[in-house]
């Protein structure tokens, strides 16, 4: 698969204080890629660091191969960025602030920004900015930040002070612009649900550091380890049945809880069915990416940079 | 480099037609000259004045001159914090286009609106000088002392010679811009270090540094103009400090405004 965006051993230093140390992100083509992290982790200034606004005290970031900081020309030309809050001229109508953008990146079809403000759901009136309610102002950011075509999207936590209702809306965007556009979307948040929502891989940075990165799905199954709830007529003789091949307990609800690879489960109830025990229930057990989340961040690192969950 | 530049430029020209500030600001000087250049001439018929239409627009121009020197300043010292302030930086810089370049549109751009400027206060100073009695050769006890032609071309590099200075001014404004991160507060020190060069002569120890101030090259500009319209063939003489003083303004502070920008951080 190729790479989109990697960072490799970026570092920011303020003064004495590390703000991101030795980085090592990978970000493959077509992800919906979740930059996770608490307020102060350094997400917003690694974006920066990927759109050439921070100089990085050390290392590399590259993206769609091309170094950021010998060719940040060639290299910003395949990204588009909502950093933070989205900035805009406030006295510019949402068109004029699209051709602001246009200009700069050379571009003059008129009809694209046309395009771009339906696509996001504002019309082209010729309303200042100013006017422009939150959800509003976010929409025209995304746009801002598709009008050069951009194989890779960033969106620094574009749902911020948005009601449930706008939240939904900008997420569902997002995730049509990825299908549609085939973008490569990074979306920086804090909010863990909307990237448990619509992020196929993610990171967890905290203090600058990268603690844990993979596939959501995966991660989210190693975080539970393997936990099966079973609920059965006999659960003592399940419970002898089973021990010898899984490691298993009696839960204090009448459950039996074992732990299994996803595949082993068919095998486990073919087992308790054939000796005659009756299978009401079998749950196997989700943890939230809130649950991943907070005990990674709450953990420790190893000495690989990976995260440990305590 | 050129291409991107004038993409730069491209941009800046949008914001800067659509930003309600300029015409304003390009309105009011035109009015206040006119009406200068009204009062000039309703004042000089009360007194039976033999002048013509080259002195009002004299007047109107010096007048003009110093209120656009306010404007062109101000103008100068939102260029880069505001758009910091609003955070507009980060969204241009963001693009395949780079820092210098940025830098170099942004500031083409206003030497265009310090040319707008300075050609609408010479509109309206046209305009009120025509009021009056009109424009033709300048006779003295019924001797043409300089012919139309002649005024015309001298008021034309008079016109000329206003632009290095307030060249100089703008690059000022951009300095203080650069170095001063809020809007409002570039702007105040950028009207408080005009009203010091305005007042240098007056002040004490620093009345004979004020020669080398750009309002004492503004000064030099306006009076060439002057003579010239009160019929005085002038000599090129302070040209050559009023074109180097302003030039030397204008390298020494917009290249390390230039540095200042093209090293910055844009974290906030």
């Amino acid at each position: 698969m190729t790479i989109a965006l990697e960072t490799t051993e970026l570092t920011k230093r303020y003064g004495t204080r590390e703000v991101v140390s030795h980085l090592n992100l990978k970000v493959h083509r077509g992800d919906i890629y979740g930059f996770l992290g608490p307020n102060g982790a350094g997400k917003t200034t690694t974006m920066r660091m990927v759109v050439g606004l921070v100089a990085p005290t050390a290392g590399t970031v590259h993206v769609s191969g091309v170094d950021v900081r010998r060719n940040f020309l060639e290299a910003i030309r395949h990204v588009g960025a909502l950093i933070d809050i989205p900035a805009f001229y406030p006295r510019l109508s949402a068109y004029d602030n699209l051709r602001v953008i246009a200009a700069l990146r050379g571009t003059r079809d008129r009809g694209r920004l046309e395009e771009l403000l339906e696509m996001v759901g504002l019309d082209t009136a010729a309303q200042p900015v100013a006017h422009f309610s939150h959800g509003m102002k976010q929409r025209l950011g995304i746009a801002q930040a598709l009008v050069g075509e951009p194989e890779i999207l960033i969106l620094d936590e574009p749902t911020t002070g948005l009601d449930p209702g706008g939240k939904d809306e900008i997420l569902h965007l997002i995730s049509g612009l990825a299908r549609n556009l085939g973008c490569t979307v990074i979306l920086s948040s804090h909010l863990l649900d909307e990237v448990e929502l619509i992020c196929n891989r993610m990171g967890i940075i905290k203090a600058g550091q990268l603690l844990l990165e993979g596939e959501v799905r995966t991660l989210l199954h190693e975080a539970s380890g393997g936990k099966v709830r079973i609920r059965v007529s006999e659960p003592n003789r399940a419970l002898a049945i089973l021990e010898g091949a899984f490691e298993a307990r009696a839960a204090s609800d009448g459950y039996v809880e074992i732990r299994a690879e996803v595949g082993s489960v068919p095998l486990v109830v073919r087992r308790l069915a054939e000796t005659g025990l009756a299978v009401y229930e079998v749950i196997p057990e989700k943890p939230t990416l809130r649950d991943l989340f907070m005990r990674v961040v709450r953990g420790s690192v190893d000495e690989n940079g990976k995260g440990t969950a305590p | 480099m050129l291409t991107r530049t004038s993409r730069v430029m491209r941009a800046e020209l949008i914001k800067l037609f659509r930003l309600r500030l300029f015409y304003f600001g390009l309105v009011a000087i035109a009015i206040a000259s006119l009406i200068i250049g009204v009062g000039c001439w309703v004042a000089l018929r009360q007194y039976q004045f033999e002048g013509n239409g080259y002195s009002i627009l004299a007047i109107t121009v010096k007048i003009g001159t110093q209120m656009g020197t306010f404007f062109i300043v101000a103008l100068g010292a939102l260029c880069f914090s505001g758009e910091m302030n609003q955070r507009t930086m980060n969204l241009m810089l963001a693009h395949p286009v780079r820092r210098i370049e940025v830098f170099i549109g942004k500031t083409l751009v206003l030497f265009v609106a310090v040319i707008m400027i300075n050609t609408a206060v010479w509109a309206v100073a046209l305009v009120s000088g025509w009021l009056n009695v009109g424009y033709g050769d300048i006779v003295i006890n019924g001797y043409v002392v300089l012919d139309c032609p002649q005024i015309a071309r001298s008021l034309a590099l008079g016109f000329v010679l206003l632009m290095p200075p307030l060249i100089a001014f703008l690059s000022i404004g951009l300095f203080i811009s650069n170095v001063v991160e809020n809007a409002g507060a570039a702007v105040t020190v950028g009207v408080l270090l005009l009203l010091f060069f305005e007042l240098s002569p007056l002040i004490p120890g620093v009345g004979r540094l004020s020669i080398y101030f750009p309002s004492e090259q503004v000064g030099t500009a306006i009076d060439f103009i002057t003579k010239t319209a009160g019929g005085e063939v002038v000599s090129l003489s302070g040209v050559g400090r009023l074109v180097g003083s302003s030039a030397c303004y204008t390298v020494v502070l917009l290249v390390p405004s230039a540095i200042i920008f093209w090293r910055r951080d844009y974290a906030l």
